[in-house]
């Protein structure tokens, strides 16, 4: 016993040690001059903003901007979604301040700061809308692979034995630059625009005529809904602030932390107006366009650009689902760690860490199980979680933004009044989305 | 670029065991109030989200 306490022990301290290592590596890049210095320093410190943005342009992402654009087109939701991505990067970027300057996940603030109920609170509603997010990442990897013939069951097995390996084999900075390598495939929905020829003149139009397709109804406000649950979600809060603290980011990080999450802003509505366009181009005013899945949309795809542009779909689908598998994974064993006090760093070893790593790991199994179920609604599961999550998200903005305000631990990092108009705007926004489509609910023929 | 022993003892530690204690607060005021309105808040989407799927609105 005593043993092998001891060799936790040695291993927690080994985990302290790789991660000086990196910030040994980090300062000694700091402070050398000259641009190829700089340029190595941006890129060793990219990473957390970049994952959590592409992450976000998840499988069930994918799916909402797809089926989004068939049924209103270009229109609407493309300045929706540039607007998205400003909002994501004001509240990302409070989780960079708030994990470099305390050293700690968002679980564990809360629950240190605010007690039991608001922390037990915060995790229940974490691993719920994680597990349930991880269900659409299996559709997405599921669907995308049966365009290759692969059977649900494999494809599924593979989505998790991917997540599992790079989580339990890999050290923090070698699973980070896995990670990036297969966000960047997120991309693949950029040059698949460009095959569909858009009317990119009906695009600029967007902006300047901002109506609303069909009307203000129900209808309309679950896909407001939905789509801002897709642009901002509590498990990102969780993910880049555990992911900032995992990394060692300090104080004198913050700068390129803010850059590295406004690259990953601009990655992620850049692939989300390619999926609006592209649907918008090839599938709008298709008879029942209102009513198409994913799989209806992929075959669209491949009558209009051919096998290549449909395969190169179903790839985007497979990787969204991957890398937010991945990111998903990782936020619920951070937030477990977090809130019961294990060691708590991908840097540990799988047979140190195995209590870590496990929650994280069966949300992934539990996720992948309800897709292989027949005749799950799937489709309705998906815009379910977009639409709790959004939900839940005020909620747990008020936390970031007592947190963001706490002098006592932020110090000189506090939010400044300016960034507190935006954040506090944001929670209005949300507050009014959700209580519009509560009012909708109830009197569905006031809207 | 190689790494000394020197260079990792000189970077300040940063692992949970020394950082100071998370002191839990103690609501009062504006925190006291905004505590209460989520609370509020939350049970009355879950409700709203219940009638609204019940109802079949998606």
């Amino acid at each position: 016993m005593f043993k092998r306490s001891l060799a936790a022990t040695a291993q927690v301290l080994d985990d302290a040690e790789v991660r000086a290592e990196d910030q040994a590596r980090i300062t000694r890049l700091r402070e050398s001059s000259g641009w190829t210095k700089k340029i190595l320093l941006l890129l060793a410190l990219i990473g957390p903003g970049i994952l959590v943005m592409i992450a976000d342009n998840d499988a069930g992402g994918v799916i909402t901007y797809a089926q989004t654009g068939a049924v209103y087109g270009i229109g609407f939701f493309i300045p929706a979604i540039v607007l998205g991505g400003f909002i994501a990067f004001a509240v990302q970027e409070m989780t960079v301040r708030l994990g470099a300057v305390t050293h700690r996940g968002h679980a564990e603030m809360i629950w240190g700061r605010y007690g039991s109920f608001w922390g037990w609170f915060s995790l229940i509603d974490l691993v719920i809308a994680n597990v349930l997010t991880l269900i659409t990442e299996f559709i997405g990897i599921t669907v995308g692979m049966s365009v290759f013939g692969v059977p649900p069951v494999l494809s599924a097995l593979g989505g998790i034995l991917v997540d599992a390996l790079i989580l339990l084999v890999l050290r923090y900075r070698a699973w980070e630059r896995v990670s990036l390598w297969i966000a960047a495939g997120n991309l693949v929905f950029v040059p698949l625009v460009l095959m569909a020829h858009p009317h990119w003149g009906a695009v600029a139009g967007a902006f300047r005529h901002w109506t609303i397709p069909g009307g203000f109804g129900p209808a309309f406000l679950f896909v407001v809904l939905a789509n801002f649950g897709t642009t901002i979600a509590p498990w990102m809060l969780f993910f880049q602030q555990s992911s900032v603290v995992d990394k060692g980011m300090t104080i004198s990080d913050i700068r390129h932390g803010q850059i590295d999450t406004a690259l990953g802003a601009v990655a992620m509505v850049a692939v989300a107006v390619a999926l609006v366009v592209l649907t918008g181009t090839l599938a709008f005013g298709h008879s029942g366009a209102s009513s198409f899945n994913i799989e209806r949309i992929i075959s669209i795809v491949g009558q209009r650009l051919g096998p290549t542009g449909q395969d190169l779909f179903a790839l985007g689908l497979v990787e969204s689902g991957t890398i937010a598998a991945i990111a998903l994974t990782a936020s619920t064993s951070w937030a477990m760690g977090e809130a019961f006090r294990w060691p708590k760093s991908i840097n540990l070893a799988w047979y140190v860490g195995w209590k870590f790593y496990l929650p994280g790991l069966l949300s992934a199994l539990l996720a992948a199980g309800v897709v292989l179920i027949p005749n799950a609604p799937l489709g309705f599961l998906n815009l379910t979680v977009q639409v709790i999550a959004s939900i839940f998200m005020p909620a747990a903005l008020m936390f970031l933004l007592l947190l963001l305000n706490d002098r006592d631990i932020m110090g000189a990092h506090v939010n400044r009044p300016w960034q507190n108009f935006i954040a506090y705007s944001i929670v209005g926004l949300l507050v009014l989305l959700n209580g519009l489509y509560g009012f909708s609910v109830v009197f569905p023929k006031w809207l | 670029m190689t790494i000394s022993r020197k260079d990792i003892k000189a970077m300040p530690p940063k692992e949970p065991e020394t950082l100071p204690e998370l002191v839990k607060i103690v609501p009062k005021g504006t925190i006291r109030v905004v505590f209460w309105g989520l609370r509020l808040y939350i049970v009355m989407m879950i409700v709203l989200v219940i009638i609204g799927f019940t109802r079949g609105i998606h």
